[in-house]
């Protein structure tokens, strides 16, 4: 019988040793990638709250080509 | 669930003020996993994302509120990141991950666990190799006083006012 693949838990007793897990693993990650280009996979953004520029929508945030879905910020 | 139901997007920036944490992003054979927080599991209050030393959405996955419509994945009434994640990610988990965020998360009320198999592997930030495309739609949100930026990548921050 093969077991099926699950996604991994965390508790709070781990959380901490886990974020600094994290961080340092992603460090070592991004150190590999381009730092000129990295794009975002992120939604639900109030940009006005978090920049203070009023408007009230996030359609001018994108860059016009070639990543329409992709946020940078 | 009712249709006016306020969801919570499960890729939201750390920056948002009433953004919470879903999961820490750890390594598995090289690859960004996503290990989910047990229910009851919270950050400190005096938890500080930005001394991190990292851009955090690289390290630790945010729910927030969804902006619907006012998000700029937003696209033909749903969330267009939600589909893209499903049109090009492969499943990479068996069973969907048990997750807080479920009864609430957008991806899921829009697709079922096809978002939840693939959820594991997205980060809030990824390099353009990972990155997932959300196309352009005919039907997105058209707000009359902002338009897409006419430069190909705006600085940071920038929103183009017209
Ligand atoms: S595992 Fe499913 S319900 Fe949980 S955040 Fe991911 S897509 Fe949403």
């Amino acid at each position: 019988m093969t077991s099926k693949k699950k996604a991994a838990r965390i508790g709070s007793d781990q959380l901490m040793a886990g974020i600094a897990a994290a961080s340092a693993t992603a460090k070592t990650r991004i150190q590999k990638l381009d730092q000129q280009d990295i794009d975002g996979v992120a939604g639900g953004i109030d940009w006005d709250k978090i920049l203070g520029t009023g408007g009230g929508t996030t359609m001018g945030m994108f860059p016009s080509e070639p990543i329409i879905g992709s946020n940078d910020f | 669930m009712p249709m006016d139901q306020q969801l919570d997007c499960p890729s939201a920036p750390h920056q948002h003020p009433e953004a919470r944490l879903l999961g820490v992003v750890l390594e598995e054979e090289g690859e960004a996993r996503v290990a989910y927080l047990d229910k009851g599991t919270a950050l400190p209050d005096d938890f500080d994302a930005d001394a991190l030393g990292i851009d955090p959405g690289h390290a630790l996955r945010f729910s927030a509120p969804c902006a619907n419509h006012g998000c700029g994945q937003w696209r033909d009434g749903g969330c267009g990141l939600g589909k893209a994640i499903i049109a090009q990610l492969a499943p990479v988990v068996d069973v969907a991950p048990s997750c807080t965020l479920r009864k609430t998360c957008r991806w899921y009320t829009e697709n079922g666990t096809a978002s939840c198999v693939r959820c594991p592997q997205v980060t809030t930030r990824a390099h353009p190799s990972k990155a997932v495309h959300v196309p352009r739609s005919a039907y997105g949100p058209h707000p009359t006083h902002l338009t897409p930026s006419p430069t190909p990548r705006p600085e940071r921050g920038e929103t183009v006012l017209r």
